[in-house]
């Protein structure tokens, strides 16, 4: 396996002090990093699959938040000015919905005061905090899978983990194994999986693979079906019910799904509504839960949904 | 012989340098009237396309209007430094007639960009359009008021250090 850290990326949004800090973190536990966490007046947070960390001046790693470098107000502007590349109009929608992408596929979550109108988030105010989550392209990470339900041909199958479970990073190399032979329709709301710029794609997601970044994913499904004919559509955290409306009409255009959505088990995704309609409408073949902690990444169990007990 | 060519050169380059002023009067005036048309193409770009500020400087560079002022052309556009340092450093590299007041003003306008939402941004925009406004018709004022007095007053100041000379 091949690991492409979007590390770097994420270092060059922060500010000098806190990047020469972090960037001193030993390069052994630099390629674990998950997660740079700011949070306002507090110390920086480095996020690991098993906890979390503080990290000093001078780049150690320590359980102690007194003796880590804390975010300043300047800190997290900075950040997140260079996050929306100096251009905060140009990322309204996004900062509405409470993150960025930026180069390298990262994703940048903000936290910070809501200003509502008719009932809908406008923007943000007042960040008090910035996760700057860190994408990693992971080759050959979808093997398994893809070698345990594709052997026989495409099929539509959901992948469910917690949060930070490796949902998206399997599903990008996913898109990469199946690109290669059925013609892919990718729909990228957050640009995470092609981390695309300039048209572009950065990370490897297949010949045969079309992307559209920025669509809602509803919006996106039904164009692709509409231009691309696809064989197979692929999109990262269903959930809504514009979401599993515009999958079934998918479903019935003949096109298999490939699908992620939040769930600690398979019992579990089978009470969200939504995603537990299309469950019930025969619309997965399978549904893979993966397992998070020291099990990050790891296929938890397969579950055929055609099994007697389903 | 001598003494007539140094006179010439005397007067020649004494109404040279009021030429010179007066010609920096009308370059700021004009500079002044640009970077009116530059506010209304930005917020054109912003209103319409939302464009990030990056994007926006590279399309100026190559645009009628923006090209044809020095600190747009100059302007660092890889998108890797905070935009406000890259525009500020752009203006003191560049070789405008505006004043310092002019200038700072300038600065403070790069400084906002890109900084606040479409809505906030076509405010500050506008703002900036006005001041830059008032700065422009000042800057024809002063350029109608002094020019000639500038070009004259070069000559005549020639004419008697020339004068003294003799």
């Amino acid at each position: 396996m091949g690991i492409h850290s979007g590390f770097e990326q994420a270092c060059g949004i922060l500010s000098e002090r806190l990047c020469k800090s972090i960037t001193k973190i030993d390069k052994l536990e630099r390629e674990r990093i998950n997660e740079i966490r700011l949070r306002m007046g507090k110390t920086v947070s480095i996020g690991f699959s098993d906890g979390e960390l503080f990290v000093t001046e001078a780049g150690k790693l320590t359980r102690y938040s007194g003796l880590g470098i804390k975010a300043e107000k300047i800190d997290i502007e900075t950040a997140f000015q260079a996050a929306c590349r100096y251009s905060v109009h140009s990322f309204q929608k996004e900062i509405a919905q409470g993150f960025l992408t930026i180069s390298g596929g990262n994703r940048i979550g903000i936290c910070g005061t809501a200003v509502v109108r008719d009932g809908a988030i406008e923007t943000i105010k007042d960040i008090s905090g910035l996760n700057i989550r860190i994408a990693r392209e992971i080759i050959g990470c979808g093997i398994e899978l893809h070698n345990s339900l594709y052997s026989a041909g495409a099929q539509s199958v959901l992948i469910i983990g917690p949060p930070s479970s490796g949902k998206t990073t399997i599903l990008r190399d996913l898109c990469r194994l199946l690109g290669q032979a059925h013609r892919l329709s990718i729909i990228d709301e957050r640009n995470e999986l092609s981390a695309s710029s300039g048209g572009i794609s950065q990370n490897d997601i297949g010949a045969h693979s079309d992307v559209f970044i920025g669509y809602p994913k509803a919006d996106g499904i039904i164009t692709a079906i509409r231009v691309m004919s696809p064989e197979i559509v692929v999109c990262d955290e269903i959930g809504t019910s514009n979401d599993v409306a515009a999958l079934e009409t998918a479903l019935h255009s003949g096109v298999k799904i490939i699908a992620t959505a939040h769930s600690g088990s398979i019992e579990e995704v089978k009470k969200r509504s939504g995603v537990s309609k299309l469950i019930k409408a025969g619309a997965f073949d399978a549904i893979v839960l993966l397992g998070t902690g020291k099990q990050l990444g790891s296929i938890i169990k397969i579950h055929r949904t055609g099994d007697k007990n389903d | 012989m001598i003494k007539l060519l140094g006179v010439i050169v005397v007067v020649f380059s004494a109404g040279f340098i009021g030429i010179i002023s007066s010609e920096r009067l009308k370059s700021r005036a004009s500079e002044l009237t640009l970077t009116g048309y530059l506010i209304d193409e930005i917020s054109v770009l912003i209103r319409y396309k939302a464009m990030p500020v990056y994007e926006i400087s590279a399309y100026l560079k190559n645009d009628k209007i923006g090209s044809q002022l020095d600190f747009i052309r100059n302007l660092d556009d890889d998108g890797e430094n905070s935009f406000s340092a890259a525009w500020e450093k752009s203006i003191d590299a560049s070789r405008l007639a505006l004043s310092a007041s002019d200038k700072a003003l300038l600065k403070t306008f790069g400084s906002s960009l890109g900084t606040s939402d479409i809505q906030g941004q076509l405010s500050t925009l506008e703002l900036y359009k006005e001041s830059f406004k008032k700065l422009e018709n000042d800057a024809v004022k002063i350029y109608e008021e002094k020019s000639k007095l500038f070009r004259s007053m070069g000559f005549l100041a020639g004419a008697f250090i020339a004068v003294m000379l003799i």
